[in-house]
């Protein structure tokens, strides 16, 4: 498959080599690694499935894997992206706001903060000190709408009990974004923005790639893998340029 | 009041007429256009009034072609191109071509020729604006009542289609359809096709992803991995699959285990944004054990998933975008 070399990156890219499981942009102790916009999250050997207003936990099975119902957790508004973070963390993504959770001794879920924001679809990323969040308002029909939507919040999160707002900055549509190591890469309505998040709680803006218009990225050493209503996208990056590996396209 | 001036009026209350019948259709009373009228009846009346007042204004701001065959012509082409759908979504109706041929001869036995207009060429524009009129109606969405033809007909799935033995196939047969959620682990990337199946390729090499199974697991839209075991949903069910089968080539029914009816699941409205359903099919959208996967409209297309399939797909997206 045709190689082209179509972008350049500004930036070194020792994060994105950097970055594994353990930088936050990660499904935490699944066996691999999921979008920020899944609703499927495995932690300490349990699964976390959102279902509307609930989330389900179930207990994996260590020898045939099968799951059984453990606990469910009824919140009071629709979960729409599970974020792993940690080994005893979740960031639950609801129309209304950013739920922060935390698996306590006794295995269960225990609120830890809730963030209140516009009425919107929210995947958020996070690592030990800040919080990503995207706001939309269209699309799916899950999604509300308000002035303040559309917006990629950046929150403070050294204290998980009362995260602050720290920045907000506009883009159209944003949906599935993915941290690593000194980068933030998020999906928006135009293509895949890049921010040089190295000063965690004040991203800038580095660059925008707008043919690749992106529903979720994923981050893997120096792999990108995007997905889109066209189809998915795999990148590789060297450190200092991004390109396009191949393409799986719609019908193929 | 001159002859002349009657004439523009019985070609305008002719215009009015039309566009009113159509209004009533699509508005007012869908599938029954106007009460103690038949709807064959009815459904065609608003071709034969627009085609009386196409064809009086033709001989009257035309008074060198009395001859009415071009508005005939034009009429029952645009006729017979809603059959393809074209230019707006449409009923192609016999009845309407038999409408327009009554009209035309009705008018050409008018003595309109006396009152024609000598010098006013330009009112040639009302032409083509009558024309368009007779298509402003077609693009809004048609209700229906029960049994009639403006209903869609449901596509659902039971339990029985939804719980269907899970059949890999091996190698690069499949095709994405609606790309969705990804899942990278190791050299291997899983990419769901919403609501259809699990493709996963191997990455190794990045310039060419191989596929190496579809997975067909209906409803499935978010996925995760540990030990070697696949968690999907798909649609009230949590499926866990053996990756160590599928890898082996052991896998068989035992492969699959299936958590029955552990999830919620609610009907995306962009299955059936278009759609009209009757009462009855309304009711069975909403029970349990039917699952609304999309629908075949009153033209005859398929809707899966959200998406158009097959018949008119190109002469449709052709005329999206026209102005």
């Amino acid at each position: 498959m045709k190689v082209c070399k179509i972008l350049t990156l500004l930036m070194v890219m020792a994060g994105l080599t950097a970055c594994g499981d353990d930088t936050g942009s990660g499904s935490g102790s699944a066996d691999g690694q999921a979008g920020s916009t899944s609703r499927f999250a495995i932690q300490q050997g349990y699964l976390n499935v959102l279902d509307n207003t609930y989330i389900k936990n179930y207990r994996l099975d260590p020898d045939d894997g099968s799951p059984e119902l453990h606990q469910v957790y009824y919140l009071n508004r629709t979960v729409e992206t599970i974020y792993p973070h940690g080994e005893d963390e979740l960031f639950f993504g609801t129309t209304t706001g950013t739920l922060v959770v935390t698996i306590n001794t006794a295995g269960r879920l225990e609120e830890k903060a809730f963030v209140d924001h516009a009425r919107s679809c929210d995947p958020v990323v996070a690592d030990d000190s800040a919080m990503y969040i995207t706001l939309r308002n269209g699309g799916s029909s899950n999604c509300g709408g308000s002035d303040y939507d559309n917006h990629l919040l950046v929150y403070n999160i050294h204290n998980l009990y009362a995260p602050l707002l720290m920045d907000s900055i506009e883009l159209d549509q944003p949906r599935g974004l993915a941290l690593s190591g000194d980068y933030l890469l998020v999906c928006h309505a135009h293509g895949l923005e890049v921010f040089d998040v190295s000063t965690r709680l004040a991203p800038v803006k580095l660059q925008n790639f707008p043919d690749l218009i992106c529903n979720d990225v994923i981050v893997q050493g120096n792999n990108l893998y995007l997905t889109s209503d066209e189809g998915i996208r795999l990148l590789a990056s060297d450190g200092v340029e991004l390109w396009l590996e191949s393409e799986i396209l719609i019908g193929q | 009041m001159s002859k002349r001036m009657l004439t523009g009026l019985l070609i305008g209350l002719f215009a009015l007429l039309a566009l009113g019948f159509e209004w009533l259709h699509h508005h007012v009373w869908p599938g029954i256009p106007v009460p103690g009228l038949p709807l064959w009846l009815a459904g065609c009346l608003p071709s034969l009034f627009l085609t009386l007042a196409l064809s009086s204004a033709w001989r009257v701001l035309l008074p060198q072609h009395q001859s009415l065959w071009i508005p005939a012509t034009l009429l029952v082409l645009g006729e017979i191109l809603q059959a393809f759908s074209w230019p707006a979504r449409a009923t192609f109706d016999p009845l309407d071509v038999l409408a327009i041929l009554l009209a035309t001869l009705l008018v050409s036995g008018l003595p309109l020729q006396r009152l024609a207009c000598s010098h006013q060429r330009w009112s040639l524009l009302l032409l083509p604006a009558l024309l368009g009129s007779q298509l402003a109606c077609y693009t809004e969405p048609t209700p229906c009542v029960d049994d009639d033809k403006n209903c869609s007909t449901p596509i659902f799935l039971t339990f029985n289609d939804i719980r269907a033995e899970i059949v890999p196939e091996y190698g690069n047969t499949a095709t994405l359809q609606i790309p969705g959620k990804l899942y990278q682990m190791d050299n291997w990337l899983g990419v769901v096709d919403q609501y259809r199946g699990l493709h996963i390729f191997d990455v190794t090499d990045k310039q060419n992803p191989l596929r190496v199974v579809y997975l067909p697991i209906p409803g499935i839209t978010d996925l995760s991995v540990k030990n070697d075991y696949l968690y999907v949903n798909a649609y009230v069910d949590l499926v866990t699959i053996s990756l160590a089968d599928l890898r082996n080539g052991t896998f068989d029914v035992d492969s699959v285990h299936r958590l029955l009816n552990s999830l919620g699941y609610t009907t995306p409205e962009s299955f059936y944004d278009n759609a009209y359903f009757t009462t009855e099919d309304k009711y069975r959208i909403d029970s349990t054990g039917y699952f609304l996967i999309g629908y075949i409209d009153p033209w005859g297309d398929t809707w899966l998933y959200g998406q158009r399939h097959e018949s008119h797909l190109e002469v449709v997206e052709t005329a999206e975008v026209l102005p």
